[in-house]
């Protein structure tokens, strides 16, 4: 293709101008999988729920609390991130050595040479939690680590180049699972910048 | 040398101290396929020979260069609906600031805060249509945010007199990483464009016509359209 004919192919997709009125995507956000009882879904959400406990999700997403065999996570609030009402004291100060990091009682607050992140909250509560993304925003953040696959970056520790090499299918699994879990409203804090 | 697919965090200096990164390959993408063209800013309202004298970093081009005008002389340019080659394409608002600052969100926020975008979800469409139909007015003033900065107050997106209340400037305004917007490919807060977002939601938005009175428009008989890089 010459150049002037590679220009004109460029213009024309850019100037092209849509018929369909802006409206036409709206039902695509938010409300996420219609309810559904067939056993396709069901086998999904199983699939789900059997990749988030093989997954360690908990280990993270779900705050941690002494039991009676020692530390524990608390699943009565089972994947909704760090606890809003808790507040941190600064992250010890360590030398440049080899300890780089370091983590809350909770498990629910990571220090490093990125600042602090907290785990965030997977369950469904629309404001706070996942309940508005959608389930190709929720596959895009663990491909490629940045909240809704395009927003800002997704700290250290969580293991999204790991989980970013399943199928999407799988990934969809995870999504239906989450879906489905109790909704808990609990906003995590924004992750602090290190400090210099 | 190949820059690796996750990139490069610190390639260079831009200015002293203000490290350069190379994206990765799913940054590049982000920005670049977000939209309906994949080359930023080749567009019908970018290229339009109507230049806006208040759009921030504006430069009077050379005469002969490539606009729109130029394209459709050269016969390079086909299909297109005929008012918009009758006339150059312009946001048209109540003011030239509000013009401005509207231009300024579509040019430099719509191609990922579009409606066809993967993150169409959000609801927040600051692209400049041609039917009139203002996507930033109607998306985002008087706009609940979905995302609350930890230990602020603010909850909506652009509030009408008060861009201290106002996400979409506080966001704007900082370089701080999980706040920043945009969220990646910059280091640097563009004070200019800051500014006149800051004037137009002080000095524009809360006149009594407002909010409702900047309404975009081209000429009435333009057929319904959308001026970014969306495609149908
Ligand atoms: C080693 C700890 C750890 C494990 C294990 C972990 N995460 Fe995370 N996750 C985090 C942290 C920390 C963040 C927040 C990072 C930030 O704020 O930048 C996070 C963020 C996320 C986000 C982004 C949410 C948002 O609102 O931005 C998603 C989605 C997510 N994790 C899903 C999962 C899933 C699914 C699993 C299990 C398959 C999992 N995580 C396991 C630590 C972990």
């Amino acid at each position: 293709m010459n150049r002037h004919r590679l220009a004109a192919a460029l213009v024309f997709a850019a100037l092209a101008l849509p018929l369909a009125p802006h409206a036409a995507r709206a039902g695509e956000g938010g409300a996420g999988p219609a309810p559904s009882d067939s056993a396709a879904d069901a086998a999904k959400i199983e699939r789900g729920r059997y990749l988030v406990t093989f997954g360690g999700c908990n280990d993270c997403h779900t705050p941690w609390k002494m039991g009676e065999n020692g530390p524990e996570p608390d699943m009565t609030r089972m994947l909704s991130g760090h606890p809003q009402e808790m507040s941190v004291p600064p992250a010890p100060k360590l030398s440049d050595g080899y300890w780089i990091g370091g983590v809350g009682a909770t498990n629910t607050a990571w220090s490093g040479p990125w600042g602090v992140s907290f785990p965030r909250n997977l369950t469904p509560d629309k404001e706070t939690g996942l309940g508005s993304w959608t389930e190709k925003e929720f596959i895009a953040t663990l491909r490629h680590g940045r909240q809704r696959g395009i927003g800002r970056e997704i700290l250290p520790p969580m293991p999204w180049p790991a989980y970013g090499q399943a199928t999407d299918e799988d990934l969809a699994a995870i999504f239906a699972y989450l879906r489905s879990i109790p909704a808990i409203s609990n906003r995590v804090p924004d992750p602090l910048p290190p400090t210099p | 040398m190949l820059v690796p697919a996750r990139g490069v965090k610190r390639a260079a200096e831009s200015r002293p101290g203000v490290p350069y990164g190379l994206p990765s390959v799913a940054d590049c993408r982000a920005c670049h396929e977000s939209g309906g063209a994949q080359v930023l800013g080749f567009a019908a309202l970018q290229l339009s020979s109507d230049r806006d004298p208040l759009a921030p970093h504006t430069t009077i081009p050379e005469p002969g260069s490539l606009d729109l005008d130029e394209l459709i002389c050269r016969g390079l340019v086909v299909g297109l609906p005929a008012a918009v080659v009758a006339r150059a394409p312009r946001v048209r608002a109540e003011t030239p600031t509000a013009r401005a600052a509207l231009g300024y969100l579509h040019g430099n926020c719509a191609h990922c805060h579009n409606a066809a975008s993967p993150i169409a979800s959000l609801g927040l469409f600051l692209s400049v249509r041609v039917d009139g139909e203002c996507a930033a007015l109607a998306t985002a003033v008087a706009h609940e945010s979905q995302y609350r900065p930890t230990g602020s107050a603010i909850e909506t997106r652009i509030v009408p007199g008060s861009p201290e209340a106002s996400l979409l400037v506080a966001r704007v305004a900082t370089r701080q990483p999980a706040i920043q917007m945009p969220p990646m490919a910059t280091r640097l807060v563009d004070e200019e464009a800051l500014a006149l977002i800051t004037r137009w939601i002080v000095e524009d938005l809360a006149r009594p016509s407002g909010a409702a009175g900047a309404a975009v428009l081209l000429t009435p008989a333009r057929s319904s359209g959308d001026l970014s890089q969306e495609e149908p």
